[in-house]
């Protein structure tokens, strides 16, 4: 059994992991709640945006804090790009074949990333993760600071534009129905695009924190879409602070049972243990969320 | 409505949580589980346990060695091919050699073969073997059994090549070793599975991870490193075999040895830096048996959480890349003991500086890499065996070429290099130093030493082997 010090280390990087795994899933909540799309391309384009600042600092030399920059940028260009391209061929398709096409996009900029840089050792180091403090026997560095709490800034965020701005608005009557909003006269396409954007910006956000706190490697953040992919899940696509609440869940967890030997080699099992008891018990007791 | 509207979400989340799992199958094939697309592993699983009981104590003698010439290095350090014919093209009949690497999401060994054959090519525009060009057919497979069988059934009795050199494959040794016995062929490989180094023949130019593991657990012994030393690998088939050496050397000097199995890409390096730090507990070691980009996060994590004094990091070979020491801080100077199979890679030895020339000619897109300097390695061996050959170059003179090499040269291992060890097991690079980062390059750190001899590792019989036939005192 680990010490109450050690057990205390992971709790700190539980937070700050699950933090950016609950913002993901929050901008994945807000797309599908404006949109319809369960973009799974979403580690794919962080990792781009954080492999493109990577090159500029290491190629051109420009100012880190720009380099930044660029990484959100390119997040919500990109994420805005599939959005604008490919957003209306698909917008009358089910939920499933969306997330599918995403699935897609997800391929060819993996395929691309590994083309362009390959298979070496890539990094980037934040300025907050050289600011430590230590607190006890546990080291806490500000990039977890951040980690932990722009998550939930970003989710009261969007809690309140969805609620007190009429783009907002108009993204939550998209997601009770699209056509009838859409014949209410209000720009459909335009607050979807806000949304791709907006979602977009998230991811970038997220592709730079992750880039610290896991590393910058092309497939591990492409694929650290699974646990925000949970978070999202266990909100039903629609709640944000449940999505937020859950993927903090599932980071102290999966970092908790670390200190476990014995049961260390499951953890990367959380979020789809968690997801899954979950969606089984909201689908055994309807009644008690509101869905009969 | 809402009803509707609610079952109808659930409805679409339970789908997309199909969907998930999906996606969870796509990281396995990725290599989530042990592997990843972005980083291939260099250090690939060894298939088969290693061997307790004794293997044969000589290898079949059936090729005939009197069409061999003795002596010294035909090949002149930093010259690839014959001193006395550079610049002049090769032409004629082209001499056939074969070759088959693994190629799979997440290994890719097939930048070894590149090299061997970038290494030909070089020789080609060097007068070639006694003035023919050497031909160079290099497969690809998949790590499926019945294709690497046919694959060398192709290369050997459609393709007719007379020889192989630069095969690299994670199951291929075991595959074909009876077929190559039966054949007569005796490859020039890069070694990954313990039979690549436990049959008669392969011989191979690199020492494989089991052995480049201890050289680095034998690294930290010596740095002081107390209490317990772990060894983490892929989460992949046949790792354990690998970590068996550290454990019974850790045992065998009065420590614990420990060893984990971790999925890569790590999806939480922090903690697992915390975890390996409470493992090896303090003044402990760790071995980290990973490739370079693998390795980079979990260094940056235990940097950040200040645990870079806590216990003596280690690694295998993988991480002995330049870009490696590029990425880390120099809160690292010194401090990351890489066990090197071979030379550092920005080295100014004559051999590195044309590995490097032929590589940046010839095949730019492989990376100045470990498996760079093993293609090189390998073609400069086959190309001095078929150089010692006086008289027709046929399937027996070629096999007996590099069943008789001894004494190959270069600054890119500790000490020269042979085929055969007359014992059956054939380990013949087993000297090899320590290597750490340093102000953004990686930097020899110790001399050659030799990996230590275990009770089951074979070292002990092969290097009375090398000292009663002089296998590898030439340089």
């Amino acid at each position: 059994m680990p010490s109450l010090s050690v057990l205390a280390s992971f709790l700190v990087l539980g937070l700050a992991l699950g933090g950016v795994f609950a913002m993901s899933g929050v901008g994945l909540v807000v797309l599908y709640e404006a949109t319809g799309v369960l973009n799974l391309a979403y580690g794919a384009i962080g990792a781009l945006g954080a492999l493109v600042s990577w090159s500029l600092l290491d190629r051109t030399g420009i100012p880190e804090p720009v380099a930044y920059l660029v990484c959100l940028a390119l997040g919500g260009a990109a994420t805005l790009a599939y959005g604008v391209v490919f957003g209306p061929w698909l917008a009358a398709r089910t939920p499933l074949v969306k997330a599918t096409a995403s699935l897609g996009f997800l391929l060819i900029l993996l395929g691309t990333m590994q083309w362009v840089w390959g298979r070496n050792a890539h990094s980037i180091t934040l300025p907050t993760s050289r600011w430590n403090y230590q607190i006890g026997s546990v080291r806490v560095s500000w990039t977890q600071i951040i980690g932990f709490t722009f998550p939930i800034l970003v989710t009261a965020g969007m809690a309140v534009f969805l609620r007190v701005t009429k783009v907002g608005t108009a993204m939550r009557a998209l997601a009770n129905d699209r056509e009838i909003t859409a014949t209410l006269g209000v720009p459909v396409r335009r607050v979807e695009a806000a949304a791709w954007l907006g979602s977009g910006l998230v991811c970038g956000a997220a592709g730079l924190l992750l880039s610290n706190l896991v590393g910058l490697d092309m497939a591990t953040l492409t694929f650290l879409v699974i646990p925000a992919l949970a978070a999202a899940l266990v909100g039903q696509l629609r709640s944000l602070w449940v999505t937020l609440a859950a993927g903090l869940v599932i980071g102290v967890i999966q970092s908790c049972l670390t200190a476990f030997s014995s049961l260390a080699e499951y953890r990367t099992l959380t979020p789809f243990v968690l997801a899954i008891v979950v969606l089984l018990w909201f689908a055994r007791r309807p009644q008690l969320v509101g869905l009969k | 409505m809402r009803g509707n509207l609610g079952t109808a979400r659930l409805r679409s989340a339970l789908g997309l949580a199909a969907l998930a799992v999906g996606l969870a199958v796509l990281v396995a094939a990725c290599g989530g589980g042990g592997g990843t697309t972005a980083a291939p592993e260099t250090t690939a699983p060894e298939t088969t346990a290693p061997e307790t009981t004794a293997p044969e104590t000589t290898a079949p003698e059936t090729v005939p060695t009197e069409t061999v010439a003795a002596g010294g290095m035909i090949q002149q350090p930093g010259i690839c091919g014959d001193p006395s014919t550079q610049g002049q093209p090769a032409t004629g009949e082209p001499i056939k050699i074969g070759a088959m690497a693994t190629k799979v999401p997440g290994i890719d060994f097939t930048w070894i073969t590149k090299m061997t054959g970038a290494y030909f090519d070089c020789v080609n525009e060097n007068g070639g073997i006694h003035g023919r060009p050497i031909e160079y057919i290099a497969e690809e497979e998949q790590i499926d059994p019945q294709q690497i069988a046919a694959l060398a059934t192709k290369l050997i009795e459609q393709d007719q090549v007379l020889g192989i050199a630069g095969s690299t494959s994670i199951i291929e040794c075991s595959v074909n070793k009876d077929y190559y016995a039966k054949m007569n062929f005796y490859p020039i490989i890069a070694g990954v599975s313990l039979d690549c180094f436990r049959s008669p023949n392969f011989s191979a130019v690199n020492m494989g991870p089991y052995y480049s593991d201890l050289g680095a657990a034998q690294a930290l012994v010596r740095m002081g490193a107390k209490g317990t030393i772990v060894v983490v690998s892929p989460n992949q088939p046949g790792y354990d075999a690998i970590q068996a050496g550290v454990v019974e050397f850790a045992e065998q000097n009065g420590l614990k040895g420990k060893a984990l199995l971790e999925d890569v890409p790590f999806s939480d390096p922090a903690g697992l830096a915390q975890r390996l730090v409470q493992e090896a507990g303090p003044g402990g070691g760790v071995i980290l048996d990973m490739t370079g980009p693998t390795v980079v996060p979990l260094l940056q994590a235990i940097e950040q959480q200040g645990l870079v004094d806590a216990v003596l990091w280690g690694a295998s070979t993988p991480p002995n890349d330049p870009s490696v020491a590029q990425a880390l801080s120099s809160a690292w100077n010194g401090k990351f003991n890489i066990n090197a199979e071979f030379n550092v890679l920005d080295s100014t030895a004559p051999d590195q500086v044309l590995a490097n020339a032929i590589d940046a000619k010839y095949v730019p897109d492989v990376p100045i890499s470990a498996f760079q300097q093993m293609g090189f390695l390998a073609g400069k061996a086959a190309t001095e065996a078929l150089l010692r050959i006086e008289g027709d170059i046929t399937v027996e003179s070629v096999n007996a070429a590099f069943k008789a090499l001894t004494n190959v040269t270069s600054d890119i291992w500790c000490k020269p290099w042979y085929y055969d060890s007359t014992v059956g097991a054939n380990v013949s690079n087993n000297t090899d130093l320590t290597v750490a980062p340093l102000d953004g390059n990686m930097v020899q750190k110790e001399d050659c030493f030799d990996i230590a001899v275990l009770p089951d590792n074979f070292l002990g019989e092969i290097r009375a082997k090398e000292s009663e036939l002089g296998l590898n005192v030439g340089g």
